[in-house]
């Protein structure tokens, strides 16, 4: 079986970066929930200041559950592992979902209830899977003035996740909006899907912080910059059910390539 | 949310599907979603290395690389994977052989290291980066934790598999001061360029420290090197490594023995039992190694 995808999938993310609770504008989780129904993944690292006080970001896993993506909380230095990890474990849990789906459908167990032995084949499909998907991905950072020291980390960050995208097999490139936008907006479009690191830097380096936190603007600006690529949009799972339903890649018995990571 | 699991000494991990029972004595290490414990089994007592996650398909490729692997005296052996349940979260782990001792990192923190030692290290450790990429496993994630000087065997042993990757696939898991990418010096992939660069920077700055700051820079973190009280022939080896990125594992064997004759240090009155033990113990590794490579050329 040769690795390659005979038709393109595609992946469409959002990673909501954030220190606190949003404070103007509608809920951020309804946001999630319509950028969802969309097709996109809408994930959240919040920021703490120190390790374990999670109560403040309730909302961010309220927003990451609406958005059918993975809620992380860390503290600043973590932020460049974080948001790599956070990038990595929704494209894999997306892909598993509708995998799962499909599993249940035919044997009527999910891939818990499958001994560890023998989902090994499935898991090791799911891995491959998740590196050639062609990704899109925006990074919503909150620029509030409470950010204003995490922002050089943030954008390193931001710089470095591309450096790791850009590794992978299946085609990546970013965007990037600020929330607030400056200038008395409530969110800006700082960069366009790029695959360019040069390019991304110097966007980035015009991102000041300042202002309230309007999530609610930052997550749906970030889920138009989609709509502007391409108008028609599929749920994620649906396209990866899709291509499953259709026999596309399934793992044939007797692969003799023992090491597939 | 992403759930760091915490588990306190003294508790009982039962297998889901195969029945294998494990107490926890200590915490070892944690990165990630993943905590490694010092485990023994039940009934048996036998001490053992358990690593643990809530990340399915982290667990399973790990455990997959390491029992492919099969038993080798320079990396875990994998004994026992299942399922289980911890704090009503679903876990996933495997349990594999505990190597007694201490990592590069605590072991250049308690005392100096010789750098004739430290510059054998870093040749033992390229030696087995080879031996793996050979049976096409490539370990990425080179860096001072992850080498531990066995107590039993006196040997340098690799642990932690979880950034273990296939040739020219994406690096996942990294230490930035190690990551070429992250000096800006080539790509995120999996190759013995990668390999090398991260081996000459851990050398670097297990020689001479406070080298783990990625934003001075790549030329000012040439400066440092150039500046600092190693002798020529390291620097130069060093320099010319980190630079020209893509040079072979061999080379970087060969060239790190060389130099490592070269550098005066069997005239200290007072050696240390210890310095001896690891000395004669990479001094056999690098005769493996040479003669493992000679084999397979």
């Amino acid at each position: 079986m040769d690795g390659k995808l005979k038709t393109p999938m595609q992946l469409r993310e959002i990673i909501v970066i954030t220190d606190g609770r949003s404070n103007i504008g509608d809920s951020p989780a309804g946001a999630a929930r319509i950028a969802h129904r969309k097709g996109i993944i809408v994930n959240t690292i919040g920021i703490t200041d120190s390790d374990g006080a999670e109560e403040p970001f309730v909302e961010l896993d309220g927003i990451a559950r609406a958005g059918g993506g993975i809620c992380d909380i860390i503290p600043l230095p973590r932020l460049g592992y974080s948001v790599q990890m956070v990038t990595r474990q929704s494209i894999q849990m997306t892909i598993e979902r509708a995998v799962s789906r499909q599993l249940q459908k035919i044997t009527g167990c999910s891939m818990e209830d499958i001994p560890p032995d023998s989902r090994a084949r499935v898991l090791e499909y799911i891995q491959r899977l998740g590196d050639e998907v062609d990704l899109k991905c925006v990074v919503a950072l909150d620029c509030s003035g409470s950010m204003k020291n995490k922002i050089r980390t943030a954008k390193n960050s931001i710089q470095d996740l591309l450096i790791s995208l850009k590794a992978r097999k299946g085609r990546s490139c970013l965007g990037m909006v600020a929330f607030p936008g400056g200038d008395g907006r409530d969110s800006r479009v700082v960069s366009t899907f790029t695959d360019n690191f040069e390019e991304l830097a110097v966007k980035l380096e015009g991102i000041k912080a300042g202002g309230p936190t309007p999530t609610y603007a930052g997550i749906m600006l970030s889920s138009r910059l989609f709509e502007e690529d391409n108008p028609r949009l599929y749920p994620a799972e649906m396209i990866a059910q899709r291509q499953i339903e259709a026999g596309e890649h399934l793992p044939q018995g007797g692969n003799e390539n023992p090491f597939i990571l | 949310m992403i759930k760091r699991i915490n588990i306190e000494p003294g508790t009982v991990i039962r297998g889901r599907w195969y029945g294998g029972e494990y107490r926890v004595i200590a915490l070892l290490g944690s990165g990630g979603t993943a905590r490694v414990y010092l485990v023994e089994d039940i009934p048996g007592g036998d001490r053992y290395a358990l690593k643990l996650s809530t990340d399915m398909a982290g667990i399973d490729r790990e455990y997959r690389i390491l029992a492919r692997l099969g038993p080798m005296d320079y990396i875990p052996a994998v004994l026992y994977r299942d399922d289980c349940r911890v704090g009503g979260i679903n876990c996933y782990f495997f349990v594999m052989t505990y190597f007694e001792g201490e990592n590069l990192k605590r072991v250049c923190e308690a005392k100096r290291m010789p750098p004739k030692t430290l510059v054998k290290i870093a040749a033992v450790t390229a030696g087995i980066c080879l031996w793996l990429n050979r049976r096409g496993v490539f370990y990425c994630d080179i860096k001072p934790e992850n080498l531990v000087l066995d107590k039993r065997g006196g040997g340098l042993c690799l642990v932690d598999f979880g950034g273990a990757v296939k040739e020219g696939e994406a690096v996942v898991q990294f230490t930035p001061a190690f990551d070429r990418a992250s000096w800006g010096r080539g790509q995120r992939t999996a190759d013995e360029g990668y390999q090398g660069f991260a081996i000459l920077m851990m050398l670097a700055e297990m020689l001479l420290g406070g080298l783990r700051d990625t934003g001075m820079g790549f030329d000012a973190l040439l400066d440092t090197i150039d500046k600092s009280q190693l002798s020529k022939g390291l620097k130069k080896v060093i320099i010319k490594g980190l630079k020209k990125d893509c040079q072979s594992l061999e080379d970087l064997i060969n060239s790190l023995s060389n130099t490592a004759d070269l550098i005066p240090g069997g005239k200290q009155r007072r050696r240390q039992r210890l310095d001896v033990a690891i000395n004669l113990a990479l001094l056999a590794s690098i005769a493996f190694f040479i003669m493992v490579i000679a084999v397979i050329l």
